[in-house]
Formats: C-alpha cells, structure tokens, sequence
C-alpha cells in the first residue's frame, strides 16, 4: 500500500468537472484506490463519494492504493492535483 | 356450498371477479417499473435474479447516454456536454451499484425500489455538501436512478418471458406487456388495481382464461411459484392451498366445464331472432392473438379493433411499417366479413407519454383521440397509410373515436383522399373502403343525422356516452353509482339516435358494454338497435338471448319504459317482461 499526500490546485476544488476527470483516472487504475480527507476516507474510484467530501481549494488529500503499477499510478497524480482549473 | 365453509381453514386473498373460471396453477409475479413506487418483496433465490437485472440495466443505461452524448454533441457546448460524463461516472460508480445490491440483499426488495432509494440517499448525502454548484446538480441523481429504472423497465419486459403456464400476479398491466406473453402459458390473472374493464380483464375474458382484481396487496402476499387457485366466480385467491379446498375445486371447475361444453354449442346458431330476424353479432378485439377468436365464437365480423396494443409505452411510435404488418394480420382473417379498425384512441388515460408530455386538468375533456391526431398528422398519417394499405379485399371499415362535430369529419375525409393520392401515386392499388365515426359524445349523438352525408357508418360507444352524458367517472368509486345504462337520459339518447338516423340506410352498431350484457342487450332492441359487437365470448350468450325473443312486438316495450324515472325501474321491467329470456343464459350472466 502506498500513501501520497497531494494540495488541489484547482481554483474550484474537486467539483462535479475534475471529479469526474478524476474517476477516468483512477478506473483504469486495477487495484484498489483511497482518497482521504481528515478523518473521512472513500474509494477513489467513486464520483458521488469524491463529492461528498467536498475537497476544495488547497484542500489537503490524501491517496493511498494498493495494486498492479501502483508507484506510476500515485507519481502520475501529481499532474492531476497540479492543475489549476 | 362446501366450499364457503372449508375456505375459513385456508390462506386466501378476497378481490373481484373480473373474469370467470377456476384454475389452480403456479404463481409468477409480474415485473414493470411501474413497481417502484413501493418495495415489492423479494425471494432469498430471486437476489441473483434482480442484481443480474441491475447490472443489464446500468449497461444499457450507460449504452444509452453515450449515444445521447453522440446525438446532442455538436449541439451544445463542451462544458455542458461534460456533464453527460458525470453522469456516465456515476452509472460506473462502484459505490453507488454496491450500495443498491447491499439493498436488493438486506432488505430483500425488488432493483427498482433499490435504486430509488439509493439514489435518494445519495442526494441526502450531496445535499449537504456546501457548494453551490454541486447543490444544482443534486436532482441529478434522480435522473440517473430513472435513467437506470427506465432500462430495468425494458430489461423486465424480456425477462418476462413465461416458459411454463403460470398465474400471472401484478400491480396493473399495459396492453403493450399483455401483448408480449405468450397467451398459451397465460393460466390466470390476480392484480392490485384492476377493475372489471382493466386491460388484464377484458384479455383474460376474451381468452376465457379466469382473473381476480382489486387484490391491492398481491404483490406482498403471493410469491413467485406460489401454489395458487384463482377462483373468479368467488372474486378470491387461494395461495398454497389445502388438498380437501383442491378436491372441492375439482369437483367445481368440473360443473363450471360442463356450462362451457353447453355455451359452445350455441355458437353455430344462425343469428335469427324466434321469429327468424336477422342481427348481428361482432367482436370487439384489442390485440392480434384474440384473431382465431373472431372464426371461435362465430362472429360476423369484427365491430371494433382497437389499435392502442401497439404503442408501446416506454418505446417510440410505432412506423408505418411496423403498424402495416399489424394490420395486415387484422385483415387476413376474413376477406368478407367487415373489419372495423379504429384508429388510435390517445389521449386521456391512453397518452403515449413519450410523444407528448403535457399535463392536462381534465385529460377526458381534453386533447385526445381524434382531436389528438388532427393536429398530430405525423401521427395520424402512418397510421391511415398502413391501414389503408392493408386492405387487400376492399372489406375494412374505417373507425374514427371522439368525433364532436361535423368539421372533424370533413377534415379527416380530406386527410384520406390527400393520402389516397398518395397512396396511388406510389403505385399502391386501393380498394373500396368504408368511413365510420363512434358516437360517444352527447355532442354527436344529438346531431347524428348531421353526419350522415359524411360517414358510411356509425358506432356507438355506450361506455364513453354513459360517462359524458352523466358526467361520471366511472373509474372514481365516490360517483360510480351514478355511472348506469338505465338512466333516463342515456336511454333517451340512445333512442334518440335511432330516430335521427332512422331513414339513413347507414349501419348503426353498438360496440360498447351494453351489447354484451343480457338486459341491457335486450334494452338495444327494443330501441331498435340489431349490430353489436362485444368481446367475443360474449356472442354465444347474446345469441342464445335473442334466438329466444321474438323481435316484432319489442319495440312496443319503449312505451312503458320512457315512462319509467328510476333506472333500477326500468331493470326491473325488463326482468319481469323478459325473464324467461334471461334465465335460458342466466348461468352465463356475470
């Protein structure tokens, strides 16, 4: 299991639109995927449980997964979290 | 009757008769989308059944936004089109779709109900979330879960294949659900809601097949490959019955045969009154496998073919092919007899919800049936083509339903010889053709002779007169009581119309309830009426009636009746004057 702690960019934190640019993301990744955020932590690969956390800007997150890749998986989501819109 | 008192031993279900007979079969519960409103409880061996139904539905649901997604994407911007992607992600949402099975299993309730409640979750959840922008697509979430239903919904209809002969058990069924099972392995109907003119009651009557209605709690009560015996004299359904109430019903079902063989054999009596007038009796049919019934019960032709059974519901309009072949197959049953197809009856109850989605406040005063179509003629047009096509043997009858006025007519006398041309100029050889409109508003039946000049042929709806007239609601049980055959004005207007039309040479029919039933058939006669059409297990009775009553004095009955001021009056005289008659069917009177 890998962890990574990443900062949102994205001046609208992780609304409807990079949420779902998220997904895409991380459905392809094969093994298992966790986004937290403080205390609470859901299965990245799910949009309406990515929402209910209501990630904002220059929230702080936290990703950890386990599975096939998963060190090119974490190192890739850096560009992701970089973004600014 | 032993089996009143053994009845008290056993589990049963009390509704209405809506169709005669005693059958004991297996039960198979009947799956729509309708169903979601409430949770229909579920076998622990029906889980893999419903989560299979799930996963099809979410594959279509998602098939099906991704060719939205195609269709209106150049139409619109790019950021709007990325909701169709969100909506996408949440079809895919491993949490979402685990969430709806942990329900189908815990709870134990049908996958629509599940998915509702899910997604309502879901929106609970996303509701207090403090963004704004989130909070405006919160009632997203409902159109994905119907999204979902809608595909579970059509998903339903193939699972609904019956392989072995079953008792069907449902809410309320659509003619287009009746219209794909297969009748063969159709044993009985129970259902919740309807009544005895429900589609699933007139069928089951014509198929002679027995149906209990008004059994709100069915869905509940009777499982899946429940043992049942649907008793449709008695209005009940016996679930998992005992062996001593199952001998009773042998012996019973037995007499109930016996009735039947003596039914039958009325059915090659010519159709001479005693004193050898001539009538004539017609059937009235809803959907293509009620066809060899016409050739069963010896019917003259065919009075009435409703065309609803082929709009289907959650699906587009039919094509002028699909309605082409449809009505070929309705014509190919005889080359002589009439055929009589009515067109469309929309509107009202009977809205194709998917083409036009407004709400009206009085939708049986409103925009239907022919009123519908004139200003439809996308509609209206394929259907005229195909049904003018069809006519291979310059037998068909032309139906018109909610004629008000004179104008209609001519408008629509207008539309066919427009698609006549057509027709010609396409090289399509057209045969002679016959033009009739049902009178079934007091509109119409009081100008009858105004129409004279413009139809070949009338029908009268005595079930939509009856409501219009009265201004009763026949489905609405606080005024049902007022909804009567008998009633003064109904029975004047009815005579009123024989009068109007007295020296028209055109046909006069009646294709409504009352031809059907003893008395008030007996009623149409002494008015003057001799067409009727009714649901063809109807015609050997009504034929057996009139062999017995001699038709040259009858209309000297309308004396004492117009005189008459209470419609249970006017039952009684026709009882007491004509009881011999009735009780010859008496066993047949239901």
């Amino acid at each position: 299991m890998l962890e990574k702690k990443f900062t949102v960019k994205n001046k609208h934190g992780l609304h409807l639109r990079p949420a779902t640019e998220f997904i895409k993301i991380t459905a392809c990744f094969k093994g298992e995927v966790y986004l937290a955020k403080g205390d609470v932590e859901v299965n990245a690969k799910s949009i309406l449980g990515l929402l209910t956390l209501g990630i904002d800007y220059e929230d702080e997150v936290i990703i950890r997964c386990t599975g096939e890749g998963e060190d090119d998986f974490i190192r890739n989501l850096q560009e992701f979290f970089n973004k600014e819109e | 009757m032993n089996i009143d008192k053994y009845l008290k031993n056993e589990r049963y279900l009390k509704g209405i008769g809506i169709s005669q007979g005693i059958v004991k079969g297996k039960a198979y519960i009947f799956f729509k989308s309708e169903s979601i409103d409430y949770a229909t409880k579920i076998n622990y061996e029906d889980i893999e059944n419903e989560v299979s139904r799930l996963f099809i539905a979410l594959d279509k649901a998602k098939k099906k936004l991704l060719s939205m997604r195609d269709k209106i994407g150049e139409k619109i911007d790019p950021d709007s089109l990325k909701i169709f992607d969100a909506h996408y992600a949440v079809l895919s949402d491993p949490l979402f779709i685990s969430e709806i099975t942990d329900n189908i299993k815990s709870k134990r309730v049908n996958t629509e109900y599940s998915v509702k409640v899910t997604a309502l979750d879901w929106k609970y959840k996303l509701s207090k979330i403090n963004d704004p922008y989130l909070l405006e697509r919160v009632n997203d979430i409902d159109e994905i879960a119907n999204l979902i239903i809608e595909e579970l919904s059509t998903a339903v209809s193939e699972q609904n294949v019956i392989k072995e002969e079953r008792i069907i058990i449902s809410e309320f069924i659509t003619l287009s659900e009746l219209a794909q099972i297969d009748k063969t392995k159709l044993l009985g109907f129970v259902t919740a809601g309807g009544g005895y003119t429900s589609h699933a009651a007139i069928v089951a009557r014509s198929l002679g097949i027995p149906a209990v209605g008004h059994i709100t709690n069915c869905h509940n009560e009777i499982k899946n490959n429940d043992d049942l015996i649907i008793d449709g004299i008695r209005g009940i359904c016996i679930i998992n019955p005992s062996p001593k109430i199952v001998k009773l019903y042998e012996q019973e079902a037995e007499t109930y045969r016996k009735k039947l063989s003596i039914l039958e054999s009325y059915i090659e009596m010519p159709n001479r009154s005693k004193d050898k007038q001539p009538f004539f009796l017609e059937a009235n049919l809803e959907i293509i496998e009620e066809l060899p019934l016409v050739k069963k019960y010896a019917a003259t032709g065919i009075g009435l073919f409703r065309t609803e059974f082929l709009l289907d519901y959650s699906q587009s309009f039919p094509n002028e092919k699909k309605q082409h072949s449809a009505y070929s197959k309705i014509m190919s049953v005889c080359d002589k007899c009439g055929i009589t197809i009515r067109t469309f009856d929309v509107g009202g109850d009977k809205m194709i919800n998917k083409i036009e989605e407004i709400a009206e406040n009085n939708p049986f005063l409103g925009w239907r049936a022919i009123r519908f179509q004139l200003s439809n003629m996308e509609y209206l047009r394929p259907q005229l083509r195909a049904i003018l096509k069809a006519n291979k043997h310059g037998n068909l009858r032309i139906l018109f339903p909610m004629v008000t006025n004179v104008d209609e007519i001519v408008i629509l006398r207008e539309k066919l010889r427009e698609i006549e041309e057509e027709l010609k100029s396409e090289g399509t050889a057209l045969k002679p053709y016959k033009i009739g409109i049902m009178i079934e508003i007091p509109s119409a039946a009081l100008t009858a002779d105004k129409f004279v000049d413009y139809v070949d042929f009338f029908s009268v709806g005595t079930n939509d007169l009856i409501q219009y007239t009265l201004a009763v609601d026949r489905g609405n049980e606080k005024v049902q009581y007022l909804y009567d055959a008998f009633d003064p004005s109904i029975i004047r207007l009815l005579k009123y119309i024989t009068v109007l039309l007295k020296d028209s040479k055109r046909e006069l029919a009646v294709c409504g309830e009352m031809a059907g039933k003893p008395r008030e058939a007996i009623l149409l006669l002494i008015l003057g009426y001799r067409h009727f059409s009714m649901v063809p297990w109807k015609i050997p009775v009504i034929k057996k009636l009139f062999s017995t009553i001699e038709f040259g004095p009858i209309a000297a009955h309308y004396e004492k009746i117009k005189k008459i001021n209470s419609p249970e009056e006017v039952k009684e005289y026709i009882e007491r004057k004509f009881k011999d008659n009735l009780d010859s069917i008496r066993d047949f009177m239901y």
